[in-house]
Formats: C-alpha cells, sequence, structure tokens
C-alpha cells in the first residue's frame, strides 16, 4: 500500500483518538505520564506494525526508528478481542497476544485503557450546545444499553442452547473438573518418572 | 553524478532553472523572486496545490528522523517552519532546531508562525544558504530539507556541506518532489502540473509564473536512483529512499559515517 494512504489513515485515527483523550482528562494526564515512550502494535494476518508514541496525547507512526519500549504481537483478532473486554490486563495476559520488552509499559496501558471514560456527551456539546448534547446522549445510552443486554442475552442464550439442548459441549464446571483431573494425572506421572529416575540412579 | 550544473564554450558556469538555461549566479536571484514572491500565501498554496497531502509527506518524514530530546536538529530550507515545530516538540527545552531558509521573506512568514502558534526558546531563526552552511562540523543530529533541494544551484555541494556539519551517525532526509513510474500517473500528473497549477498560482498570488518554475524544476531535479547516488558521493552512507504517492515524492535518507 503507498505510504501516503498510511499516512492518511494514522493521522485520522490520531486525530480522533486525541480528540476523544480530550474529553477524559484523567487518561490523558495518565497516557502523557508515559511520554516519550513508544508502543509497537506487530499486528499477524494481515501483517503490519503500528508504533504508538505518547506525549501531550498520543501519535502514531508506521515507522520508527528506534527500538520501542514494548511490543505487542499477535493476530488482529487477539487486539480486537482485547479492545472489547473490559479487564484488558486480563485480557491481555490470557490471550494470544505476547509482549516482548517492558511488560510493565503494556500493561500499564492496559490498565488505563481499562479505565477510558470518554465523556462524549461533553463532545456533542461542543457541536449542538449542552440541551440536544443531553437527550441525545440519554438516547445513545439507552440504545448501548439495550444492544449490551440484547447481546448479553443472546450469547448467554446460544451458550446454553449448544450445551443443554444440542449437547455438543460439557458445562464450564464439568470441563474444569475434567481439566483439574488430567492435570493431577500429568503430575503424579511427573513425580512417578522423577521416582524410577531416582531409583535408577541409586541401582 | 551530476546536480545539473555545466561549464559553457564561453567558459560561463551554466545551469537550469526550470526548463531554461540560466548562469549558476542568475539561478539564486531567480529563485530568490520566485519565493519572495510566493511567501505570503506559501502555505494556503502548498495546501492547494497538493490537496493538503504535503503534510502526510511531511509526517512520514518525520518517521524516519529518529529524533529524540536532546538533540539538535536542522531544518534547512524550512521555510514556514511545518517540520520545525514538529522538532521543537520533540527535542524538548533541552535541544535546539535550527529554521534556516535562504530566503528572508519566507524566514520572515515562518518566523511569525511560529510565534503565532507559541513557539519559541528552542528554535533560532538563520538565514542561511544550504551551499555554505555558517555552522561548525559536526553539530547536528539531524538535518532535514524539504521540497527546497531543486532549487539550490550546486545540489553536490550543499549535500557535502549538510555531511560536515552533521555529528558522525547523523541523518540527513530530503524530502522531494521525484519520478514516477506509473504512465498514467505521469500522463495525469504532468496535465496536473503545467495546466493546473499555473492558473492556481495566476488565480490565488497572481504569479503564473512562479508556478510554472515549480512544475518544471520538478521535471529538471534528478530521479531517486540518481539522488541516492549523489548522497554516497557526498560520503554517506545507508542511503535509502521511500517512494510516497506513486514516486511524485521520494524521501531520501543518508547516515553521515
Amino acid at each position: 500500500m503507498d505510504n501516503t494512504v498510511i499516512q492518511a489513515g494514522l493521522a485520522s485515527a490520531e486525530t480522533a483518538i486525541n480528540k476523544a483523550l480530550k474529553f477524559d482528562p484523567a487518561t490523558q494526564a495518565k497516557l502523557s505520564a508515559l511520554s516519550p515512550k513508544v508502543l509497537a502494535l506487530h499486528f499477524e494476518s494481515p501483517s503490519f506494525s503500528i508504533y504508538v508514541r505518547f506525549m501531550d496525547g498520543i501519535q502514531l507512526l508506521s515507522h520508527y526508528e528506534d527500538e520501542a519500549e514494548a511490543a505487542l504481537k499477535g493476530p488482529v483478532s487477539a487486539f480486537v478481542n482485547l479492545a472489547r473486554n473490559d479487564d484488558k490486563q486480563a485480557a491481555l495476559m490470557q490471550s494470544d497476544i505476547q509482549i516482548q520488552g517492558s511488560s510493565q509499559l503494556a500493561l500499564s496501558l492496559a490498565d488505563v485503557m481499562g479505565q477510558l471514560d470518554v465523556d462524549y456527551e461533553a463532545m456533542i456539546a461542543e457541536l449542538t450546545g449542552p440541551v440536544a448534547a443531553h437527550i441525545i446522549g440519554k438516547k445513545v445510552r439507552s440504545l448501548t444499553s439495550w444492544f449490551k443486554s440484547t447481546g448479553d442475552k443472546l450469547k448467554q442464550d446460544s451458550v446454553e442452547y449448544v450445551r443443554d439442548e444440542l449437547q455438543l459441549a460439557p458445562h464450564k464446571l464439568e470441563g474444569e473438573s475434567r481439566f483439574t483431573d488430567i492435570q493431577m494425572i500429568k503430575m503424579d506421572v511427573e513425580r512417578l518418572e522423577a521416582r524410577i529416575q531416582r531409583l535408577k540412579n541409586t541401582i | 553524478m551530476s546536480d545539473g550544473s555545466n561549464k559553457s564554450n564561453q567558459g560561463e558556469h551554466t545551469t537550469h532553472f526550470g526548463y531554461k538555461t540560466v548562469n549558476t549566479e542568475e539561478k539564486q536571484e531567480k529563485v530568490a523572486e520566485v519565493f519572495h514572491s510566493v511567501a505570503a500565501k506559501y502555505d494556503i498554496m502548498n495546501d492547494l496545490m497538493s490537496f493538503g497531502v504535503h503534510r502526510l509527506w511531511k509526517r512520514f518524514t518525520m518517521e524516519f528522523t529518529g529524533v529524540r530530546k536532546g538533540d539538535q536538529v536542522l531544518d534547512i530550507a524550512g521555510g514556514t517552519g511545518d517540520l520545525t515545530m514538529k522538532f521543537s516538540d520533540l527535542v524538548g527545552p533541552e535541544g535546539k532546531v535550527v529554521l534556516a531558509d535562504i530566503n528572508d521573506s519566507m524566514l520572515k512568514v515562518g518566523r511569525d508562525r511560529l510565534l503565532d502558534k507559541g513557539y519559541s526558546g528552542n528554535i533560532e531563526v538563520v538565514q542561511a544558504n544550504a551551499e555554505s552552511l555558517p555552522f561548525a562540523d559536526n553539530s547536528f543530529n539531524v538535518i532535514t530539507m524539504a521540497f527546497g533541494l531543486r532549487n539550490v544551484t550546486n545540489k553536490d555541494k550543499a549535500l557535502s556541506e549538510f555531511n560536515r556539519v552533521l555529528k558522525p551517525g547523523g541523518r540527513l532526509l530530503v524530502l522531494e518532489f521525484s519520478k514516477t513510474k506509473n504512465p498514467l500517473l505521469s500522463k495525469m500528473y504532468d496535465v496536473y502540473s503545467f495546466s493546473a497549477l499555473p492558473m492556481m498560482g495566476k488565480l490565488i498570488t497572481n504569479d503564473s509564473e512562479s508556478y510554472r518554475y515549480l512544475a518544471e524544476s520538478i521535471r529538471m531535479h534528478p530521479d531517486q536512483e540518481t539522488l541516492k547516488g549523489m548522497f554516497q558521493d557526498a560520503g554517506f552512507a545507508n542511503c535509502e529512499y521511500h517512494n510516497l504517492t506513486g514516486g511524485i515524492v521520494a524521501l531520501h535518507k543518508g547516515i553521515k559515517a
């Protein structure tokens, strides 16, 4: 892809993010405290990299001449899941994303992003004034809440259908109990192997 | 490698000014006239002519500077200070950025613009000719020249001056119009630059000739590989270039060995 197109995409995303951060001063201050560190995001399939430089706001780069303080590497889907998850620190640790360099920077960024709370109403108010912004905000909030509860319900119903009606998957507790048993057998085998080895050494 | 300067039969040194051949002394005056004429509306014209894309080209350039806090940076032919402002933020109060240009009209516009935007403290404004820089050897970590090299009479001399004033390991970045290999894009670009640009110049700055010169000077500027060779001849190592917008513009990078 032409570098100009890449720069256009990065510049637009950077402007949008920095504009949004202005309406969440707490997150902006936490990100500024990370200045002048750089976090590399290496995406796989499709393969591309973005570098995030923390300043007064953030800068998005397609190329960075030095080595970034920390790098996150993984498939795009893992990054999307991370972005959607509320507990970003836990999600990062459990995901397929590899952390290279300063894991502290990656984790503190995950923590900051987990607490992101952009005041969208104030953002809209800049364009429409406070009264209209409040009405729009209220409608958006109720719509968001409806989508969230409907989404959660759909997810729960789908899980129950696959597990209870189709009986294609075990219950979570059942699965966990089975995995615990397997883990215990694995440890017993390892202990037995160690004992045999010890006996061999004494003979 | 050659930068286009020749010696005529009469023994006079000649060079090109757009498609015209002029004495080397004359080129500097003619280029100065062009920039005196366009300085006041330089930024508006840049945005109009490139549809704002020059900002993306400069943004890309910044990614390759590797500039750090405390660095000394020279923005030569810096004109209205687009890159200087970005450097000023990056080098911080412990660093220094020199905004240099041969043309005092452009420098005045640049200096006013920097002050209007609240930039001061780590910026110095200097009127300087790229062919004989008024700086000591090994002074700068980074030198950038955006859309300036094609206006320099003796490009080889300018490149060796950049090499002289750079610190060992310092980098030179030259962003300049170049040659596209895409025949369709090339055709469209020719029509645009020789018809639309002078017309825009006439409408906005009442000066179509300066913009005709712009289009001609781009065609006379060395292509990507030639300029890379000139970088190597001037003593730069790890020379490379990156094409932008299909090669209409190229960013050349070299490191002082």
